[in-house]
């Protein structure tokens, strides 16, 4: 069965049977949607579990994405043609002052991969600019990273601006990084922490309300 | 009692002789804060200059920039003037336990005489990577950020507001062509006495006569760490599936070419200790796993743990940052004798871990940012150490880089008492 087979190759990181097995499916007349969200994603999100569990690691993560992600370019064109939304969309970022962006890209992969839609505004984001994509761009979420105990205090600078130009209250705001801790999340007024990117779909789906 | 033989004698599990006094090391605005609050300021930390010497330094292009833009012609053509450098604020200051020229980092002196803690740990002065290493080349500038391309090769942005570490963007080492070329001409086996310095021959008398631990390795030697360094952090991930044989051919080499290194240092002069820098966790959980360290890092370890068997180095240290309790045991498989920094603050249990592993060798293991919490919680956490304290082979500091946020009194506070525990576990 096709979607087992895709399921099985975006778990073990098997690009090339990815890509194959996804024009198998969309010829023996599966829709890109019942791909996207009966294998891929739950490929993913599969991946997201194993990785937070300590099952499988950072190399793994990124076979398993870039596995998913020579499906999904073959079915952009029709999930637009189908109309398929996505659970939500997230701007992404590393704090001002922060040039580290590992932990930023493998938690937008592990997004991307449950099915929600990313603008990465890449490192060194000042809030004025978390602020102007909120304002632009219109996310649910919000994430920032930290790399450094020396960039973190900047995390809480830009829920600041983000307060002080009223569009706090439009997102909701996950934080990660090597540095944050659950409790510094509380302190400032974070609504998530992830601590790693496979616990970060979970999280996003739990603040948002979606399955 | 000197600091290489505390040192050596500590790593034996002595329990007659008290734990060294060191602390892995503080941030640039940690230090500038506490000289406003009170730490009497002797020596600033002096930063690295020379950017192409035999120990040059990575990221001192970085740090070095606007400092070398306003020296004038005299200056640029008869050397260095002395002059304090202001500290970035994200720079790391060296505490002791570790001094690697090799990063750029500078040494504290101050807070370690305020506390009279012991004489810091020394590499062995050779080249033991790239050589000859790369020109420094500045790429552009604006008023945020200064791209370069550094002495190891890698390009790197700095951030010059925050100045925190620069950031790695590419790399030299792509694929077999590269990997090829830079073996051939930076890597050689065949040349090896050109990575020692001109004075050697007045090193060695110093180190024959040494007071303090003295070190092989270092950064960026390591079995993923120098992978990382070469082909950086992303690129290695896929290379573990993408290019195996790459991978285990720059291994071997480098594995080949530090042991071939490492004999011609040791014809001169004995040392104490290897270091591995690996820094192969940030957080919680390795960032790779069990399978991939036993079959791309423990044959390359069996090798270095032999060698060092060979020439009676009874210590090797590897520096894994963040929590790594998973791959203890492979470590050991691999002939490692102990980690640091032990990282608390990253979910490592170093209670269990000396339970677990009695005869581990660790450093580290009080968690830096707790610090900040106040007298109630240094209290709290102290009690861990003064339990490992009371095992052996063990020298406790902060789990990585004390943090700007830990005010001078509450810092003060922590070091004085950790120094009464050290003082009451040993009789020497």
């Amino acid at each position: 069965m096709s979607l087992d087979t895709i399921y099985e190759a975006v778990l073990r990181g098997d690009a090339k049977t990815t890509a194959v097995e996804t024009r198998a499916a969309l010829d023996a007349g599966l829709s890109a949607e019942e791909i996207l969200h009966q294998a891929c994603i739950p490929a993913m999100n599969e991946v997201g579990q194993r990785f937070e569990e300590g099952d499988v690691f950072v190399p793994e993560m990124l076979i398993a994405a870039r596995a998913m992600q020579t499906s999904l370019e073959i079915l952009k064109p029709l999930l637009v043609e189908e109309d398929v939304q996505s659970l939500g969309t997230v701007v992404i970022g590393t704090v001002s002052g922060d040039l580290h962006d590992i932990g930023k890209n493998l938690v937008a992969m592990m997004l991307e991969g449950a099915g929600f839609e990313i603008i990465d505004l890449g490192t060194d984001v000042k809030p004025a600019d978390f602020v102007a994509a909120v304002q632009n761009r219109n996310p649910d979420i919000v994430g920032m990273s930290a790399l450094l105990t020396t960039t973190m205090p900047m995390i809480a600078t830009t829920i600041e601006a983000l307060t002080a130009a009223g569009v706090r209250d439009q997102v909701k705001i996950i934080i990660g990084g090597a540095p944050i801790t659950q409790d510094f999340a509380d302190k400032i007024g974070a609504d998530g922490y992830a601590p790693d990117a496979g616990s970060a779909p979970r999280i996003a789906r739990a603040l948002l309300g979606v399955a | 009692m000197n600091s290489r033989e505390r040192f050596l004698e500590v790593m034996s599990f002595n329990p007659d002789v008290r734990a060294v006094k060191w602390e892995f090391g503080y941030w640039g605005g940690t230090i500038k804060r506490w000289y406003e609050e009170g730490l009497p300021e002797k020596n600033y930390p002096a930063l690295p200059t020379r950017l192409s010497t035999i120990h040059s330094t990575v990221f001192s292009a970085a740090w070095t920039n606007e400092w070398r833009k306003s020296r004038n012609l005299f200056e640029h053509t008869l050397g260095e003037r002395q002059q304090k450098i202001e500290l970035p604020d994200g720079i790391a200051v060296w505490g002791g336990a570790l001094y690697w020229p090799s990063q750029g980092f500078p040494l504290d002196l101050d807070v370690a005489d305020y506390f009279n803690m012991d004489r810091s740990t020394a590499l062995v002065h050779v080249e033991q990577l790239l050589y000859p290493r790369y020109e420094p080349v500045i790429l552009n500038e604006d008023e945020r950020y200064l791209n370069y391309i550094d002495i190891d090769g890698i390009t790197r942005r700095f951030q010059k507001e925050e100045g925190v570490i620069p950031t790695s963007m590419s790399w030299p080492i792509k694929d077999w062509d590269s990997w090829n070329e830079a073996k051939s001409e930076r890597l050689r086996l065949d040349n090896i006495s050109e990575r020692f310095p001109p004075n050697w021959l007045e090193l060695v008398e110093e180190y024959k006569n040494r007071d303090y631990p003295l070190a092989l390795g270092g950064f960026p030697l390591g079995f993923f760490g120098t992978l990382v360094h070469f082909v950086g952090y992303m690129n290695l991930f896929y290379y573990y599936y993408d290019q195996p044989d790459l991978l285990h051919d720059i291994l071997q080499h480098l594995t080949t070419l530090w042991l071939t290194i490492w004999e011609e240092v040791l014809s001169y002069v004995d040392v104490d200790l290897i270091h591995i820098w690996e820094d192969i966790s940030a957080t919680k959980d390795s960032m790779v796993g069990p399978a991939t360290v036993k079959e791309f890092m423990v044959p390359y370890y069996k090798q270095v743990s032999d060698f060092a068997k060979g020439h009676k180095i009874k210590t090797i240290l590897v520096d894994t940052d963040g929590n790594c309790e998973r791959l203890i045991p492979l470590f050991l498989e691999g002939g490692v004798t102990g980690l640091y920094p032990m990282e608390v603050s990253a979910g490592m249990d170093v209670v269990k871990a000396r339970k677990q592993y009695p005869q581990l060798q660790m450093m580290g293991g009080v968690p830096k940012s707790d610090i900040a919490l106040g007298r109630k919680r240094i209290d709290e956490f102290l009690e861990d150490v003064d339990f490992l304290l009371g095992k052996g082979g063990y020298i406790p500091f902060g789990d990585h880089l004390i943090p700007p946020d830990v005010p001078w009194a509450e810092f003060k506070y922590y070091r004085e008492k950790l120094n009464r525990l050290i003082d009451r576990h040993g009789i020497i």
